[in-house]
């Protein structure tokens, strides 16, 4: 599955437009990331684990779009965006949303 | 150029798990890892709490030295019983016993930090004998002597703590006031091996007080009939100080291993508390 | 003791009330989702048709909030980390929602298709400080009407 957040694959022919497809999560950190991330806070510097959280989320929103797309008959998805937004203390959303295509040869 | 759209399944973007289940699954694994926290806390409290210096815990229980009553005559009485007491209990150096007496009818005694110990009238008002108030108040005393006040004190803060880290780690304050009510039941009472300890140390130094034990067997035949009342008449003694077969047992045998007597002649209170016992009876 | 009767009553509630409200919200949702078939939505930039077409911009926003049940069990949830699923099937409902009344607003405008489509997630804060009280999803794109 080609994921892109360009209009057009260069040297590729889009067939079909399939519409909007999305992925989404909502994950959070446990309670011991979520102690050594106040403590963090007296020093500054990044975040380790919550670093982790996000990729981790974004993993498996843009997992769950390629599905939704698979599902609906595209091999590639254009036109990407990401959406992020906390929930409450310590718990993220993250959206991953695009176009499914069918890309011909 | 077509352009076309297909419905998504569903249940990508939502789990399919049925939200009760998840709920009972979260709570069952959240109680037994609070429950072995607070086992592993205990332990290692009680391990702990040995290293703090008595007079650490002196220090402590000044502060709230302002709730004892001020002595009257029958704290003099006490207070020579318990010195009496403290004579034949062999305390370590620098451990200074004093009782206070709280003019309730409550059927309670206890020991707490800084080697204070509290009798109550209903308490006194129930003893037949001068033995079996020797009895009690040697069992507060070993209490101070082995140390439980300060490692259940300890006990009770590090559950508190650890119950503050965790109702602030949850988005639900509710989750956090029913571990804290649970984490300080376990903070109020001393636990069946402390019990069992006070009670072999109290009988030894009974036996050198008297010579026999027969306070002890009086204070257990005693309890042994208050427990057969029935659990809404359940005396507060009973409530902090619960007794099994288990331990009535184990100081019948203490007693035939050491030597000691059951029977002897025992020694009658003198008659401003016995006037007590009328009072309370009322 | 009364503590712990009205949390399980508030619970109970929630989850009753909670579970009732979702179904039927689903229901809703499916059911306009398939009368709404034939306005599409795309992510794409670029207008697909080279004839003049007259744009206007539509938006669809909604506002759900949790219920009791949800968030005991999301609090829970956040202590082991993980997925929060109560939260996956709010969020779910509120940008399907969402998407759904950007096509009501294009359809009124005579439309077929809307571009450009993009979300806004906002979450606003409940009374307690720890929890969250209720979660915004807008959902906003161009919509092209064939002149």
């Amino acid at each position: 599955m080609l994921l892109s957040n360009l209009e057009i694959v260069p040297g590729q022919r889009i067939v079909k437009h399939l519409g909007l497809v999305q992925g989404s999560t909502v994950r959070s950190k446990h309670l011991g990331r979520d102690i050594m991330a106040g403590l963090k806070n007296f020093v500054g510097g990044e975040l380790k684990g919550y670093t982790e959280l996000l990729q981790e989320a974004r993993q498996e929103a843009t997992e769950r779009m390629i599905k939704q797309a698979q599902a609906a008959g595209a091999n590639a998805v254009l036109n990407i965006r990401f959406s992020t937004s906390s929930i409450t203390q310590g718990a993220a959303e993250m959206l991953a949303y695009g176009t499914a295509v069918v890309l011909a040869a | 150029m077509e352009y076309r759209n297909p419905q998504p399944p569903e249940g990508i973007n939502v789990s399919q798990t049925h939200p009760l289940l998840d709920f009972m699954r979260l709570l069952g694994g959240l109680l037994v890892i609070a429950a072995i926290v607070f086992v592993a806390l205990a332990l290692l409290a009680d391990r702990l709490a040995k290293y703090i210096p008595f007079e650490k815990e002196v220090e402590i229980s000044s502060r709230f030295e302002a709730g004892f009553p001020a002595p009257g005559p029958i704290n003099a009485y006490l207070q020579e019983l318990t010195d009496r007491v403290v004579a034949a209990q062999e305390l370590p150096a620098g451990m200074r016993i004093r009782i206070h007496y709280i003019d309730s009818p409550t059927v309670n005694a206890f020991a707490t930090l800084g080697g204070n110990v509290v009798v109550f009238r209903g308490l006194i008002g129930k003893m037949p004998s001068e033995n079996a108030l020797a009895m009690v108040i040697s069992h507060e005393i070993a209490h101070v002597k082995l140390r439980h006040p300060i490692s259940t004190f300890g006990r009770g803060l590090a559950i508190g703590i650890v119950v503050a880290m965790v109702s602030a780690g949850s988005g639900s304050d509710i989750v956090g006031r029913t571990l804290g009510n649970a984490g300080l039941l376990t903070a109020l009472t001393f636990s069946r091996s402390q019990e069992s300890a006070a009670d072999a140390d109290a009988l030894r130094s009974l036996a050198r007080m008297y010579g026999h034990v027969a306070g002890a067997a009086e204070v257990f035949k005693l309890l042994q009939e208050e427990s057969t009342r029935g659990i809404g008449n359940l005396p507060a003694i009973l409530r902090t100080h619960p007794l099994d077969q288990d331990r009535i047992d184990a100081i019948g045998r203490n007693a035939a291993a050491n030597g000691w007597p059951l029977q002897g002649p025992t020694h009658p209170l003198p008659e401003e508390i016995r006037r007590l016992a009328e009072k309370s009876r009322e | 003791m009364t503590d712990l009767i009205i949390f399980l009553a508030l619970l109970a509630t929630g989850y009753t009330v909670g579970r009732i409200a979702e179904r039927r919200h689903y229901r809703s949702i499916l059911a306009r989702e398939k009368e709404m078939a034939n306005v599409m939505v795309f992510t794409n930039r670029f207008p697909p048709m080279t004839q003049q077409a007259s744009q206007a911009l539509v938006t669809g926003s909604v506002v759900i909030s949790e219920d009791y049940f949800k968030r005991v069990v999301s609090g829970l949830q956040s202590l082991f980390g993980g997925r929060l699923r109560a939260y996956e099937s709010l969020l779910d409902r509120a940008r399907r929602e969402a998407v759904l009344r950007m096509k009501q607003e294009a359809r009124g405008k005579g439309a077929k298709i809307i571009i450009n489509v993009k979300f806004q997630t906002f979450s606003i804060p409940g009374r307690n400080p720890n929890s969250f009280g209720a979660v915004e999803v807008m959902a906003y794109g161009t919509a092209l009407t064939q002149r």
